[in-house]
């Protein structure tokens, strides 16, 4: 029997729900703080929500939690215990409280950002433990939760845009190469400067890719995209029917999410606290 | 070929399957990390439609294949779709969108999903053995759906994104035969979930206006946190009607 075919151990079960769980935990607290931050009606900030947002932000943060609840019951005894919230650094200064991204409970702006990329590395964090699960029972779960983040995470990335879901800011799905970064922190690279040694592109150069990739996209012949699979790729539509070029590149990449291993998505989640 | 029956999308990317040389196949695999997934049995070569158009199509779920064509297929009737609401075909490639009342911004957008969607059928043709492939054989007709009502359209468009990450989920839970599909129709199942978050929030914010209630991006998603899951044979039911070929589940 091939190795992908065997059931995972009980442990190895629990270490892949782990992974979800603790990104749900931080979700739940960081839309929490958030929410009790910007709400619409009492918010603590002078910063409001619109409608729109708030009502989102409260959908995803009651999803986070009810999900917190699925997974901490699969998991059984050894599930991690919620963090205290004071634990977190929403700033991404890995606990130092002072990271490049320290307006993010204070201008809703930035915290929209600092939510696209909790949900677009969840994404990526929880379907990179979906193999793992093949076969056991806990597969479904997994799979449901996965979708939904999913769905969060577009939601977010919709709500980044003034006018509705659009192309040219924050598309619902990472655009390719640097634009996954851009679209986080704005087009006037290089950003924000450093304010305790990580930049905002430090952070996004993790979740995203670097800045500017390998143009291994479309070479012939092609390198192995074992490089660096977070690289989201080009456009069949653009080319055909806006540049008229008849060049049939089709849009691969962007089509398939990309999976994170722990070790990197955790790595990420760390820059907020997460451990 | 009626063009009516057709935008011409789907036979014409079928087309390049077909024609192109086996470097472009590698090189088309190599995107995105999907070398990992790339059979060693596919070598991009020879004639590999094995059922004429508009033929039934069987899903043999029992198989490795199987999951895989089905989404395949699903992909296909997303870009029809999508296509003839672009106004796409091969017949009049400059149209542009019959639907009335779709913003420059969404219609960018769909143009998006038409890349993606056509990329979710290309990438799975390529890797599926070429011997057992759904490609260039189905047929697509939506003469219940009116192309100019934007109400006709974009409650079925969210439908159907709705079943499709549903069936998707459902594909990985109880029909994939490895762990390296479950780990490729993971990719697909996210990216498919955007979409349908996308289209229901673009129907959210035509009833409701972009400050408004925008609730309809989970609507699939239960009391739990958790979206949904269904078979394949319930989401045949549902997707039938568009297909002029006869498609049909077995081992499920």
């Amino acid at each position: 029997m091939h190795a992908s075919t065997l059931q995972a151990s009980s442990t190895d079960v629990a270490a892949a729900l782990t992974v979800a769980l603790k990104f749900k935990y931080a979700q739940q607290a960081f839309y929490t703080q958030g929410y009790t931050t910007f709400n619409a009606t009492s918010g603590t900030s002078s910063d409001k929500f619109t409608a729109a947002e708030d009502n989102a932000v409260k959908i995803i943060r009651d999803q986070e939690t009810a999900q917190i609840a699925v997974l901490a019951s699969a998991i059984g005894a050894g599930a991690p215990s919620a963090p205290a919230p004071s634990s977190y650094d929403w700033t991404g200064g890995s606990g130092a409280g002072n990271g490049p991204f320290d307006q993010s409970m204070i201008s809703r702006g930035e915290f929209f950002k600092v939510a696209q990329i909790l949900e677009d590395t969840g994404v990526r964090a929880i379907k990179g433990q979906i193999p793992a699960l093949f076969a056991t029972p806990e597969l479904t779960t997994l799979v449901q939760i996965h979708s939904t983040e999913g769905r969060h995470a577009a939601m977010v990335r919709m709500l980044r845009s003034p006018g509705g879901p659009s192309y040219d800011t924050t598309p619902p799905w990472p655009g390719y190469g640097s634009f996954a970064i851009q679209e986080i922190i704005g087009w006037d690279i290089p950003g924000t400067p450093a304010l305790s040694g990580q930049s905002q592109i430090d952070i996004m150069t993790l979740a995203y890719g670097p800045l500017t990739p390998a143009a291994h996209y479309g070479e012939d012949p092609p390198k192995s995209p074992g490089e660096d699979n977070l690289i989201q790729s080009s456009s069949f539509y653009a080319n055909k029917y806006v540049n008229s070029t008849n060049d049939y590149t089709p849009p691969y990449a962007i089509a398939f999410d990309e999976p994170m291993d722990a070790t990197r998505a955790l790595t990420v989640a760390a820059f907020f606290g997460v451990s | 070929m009626d063009s009516m029956r057709t935008t011409g999308m789907v036979q014409e990317l079928d087309t390049i399957l077909r024609t192109s040389k086996r470097r472009d196949f590698l090189k088309l695999a190599a995107m995105g990390g999907m070398a990992l997934f790339f059979p060693p049995v596919l070598t991009g070569c020879g004639s590999d439609v094995v059922t004429n158009p508009g033929d039934p199509e069987e899903f043999t779920m029992g198989s490795a294949a199987g999951p895989l064509n089905f989404v395949n297929a699903y992909a296909q009737l997303m870009l029809d779709f999508y296509s003839r609401m672009a106004g796409y075909s091969l017949y009049s490639p400059n149209s542009s969108f019959p639907i009335s009342g779709m913003t420059q911004q969404e219609r960018s957008l769909i143009g998006n999903l038409i890349d993606q969607k056509g990329g979710t059928f290309l990438s799975l043709s390529t890797l599926t053995p070429h011997n057992v492939r759904v490609s260039g054989s189905l047929l697509f007709h939506f003469e219940t759906v009116d192309f100019t009502n934007r109400d006709s359209i974009m409650p079925l468009a969210a439908t159907l994104e709705d079943l499709g990450v549903a069936a998707v989920n459902g594909l990985m839970t109880s029909s994939v035969k490895n762990s390296t599909d479950l780990a490729l129709l993971a990719q697909i199942a996210s990216n498919w979930a955007r979409h349908a978050a996308m289209i229901n929030d673009m129907n959210d914010i035509h009833a409701n206006g972009v400050t408004g209630l925008r609730s309809s991006f989970v609507r699939t998603v239960n009391g739990q946190g958790l979206d949904a899951v269904t078979s394949a044979s319930d989401a045949l039911a549902t997707i039938q009607p568009y297909f002029i070929n006869t498609l049909s589940i077995t081992g499920a």
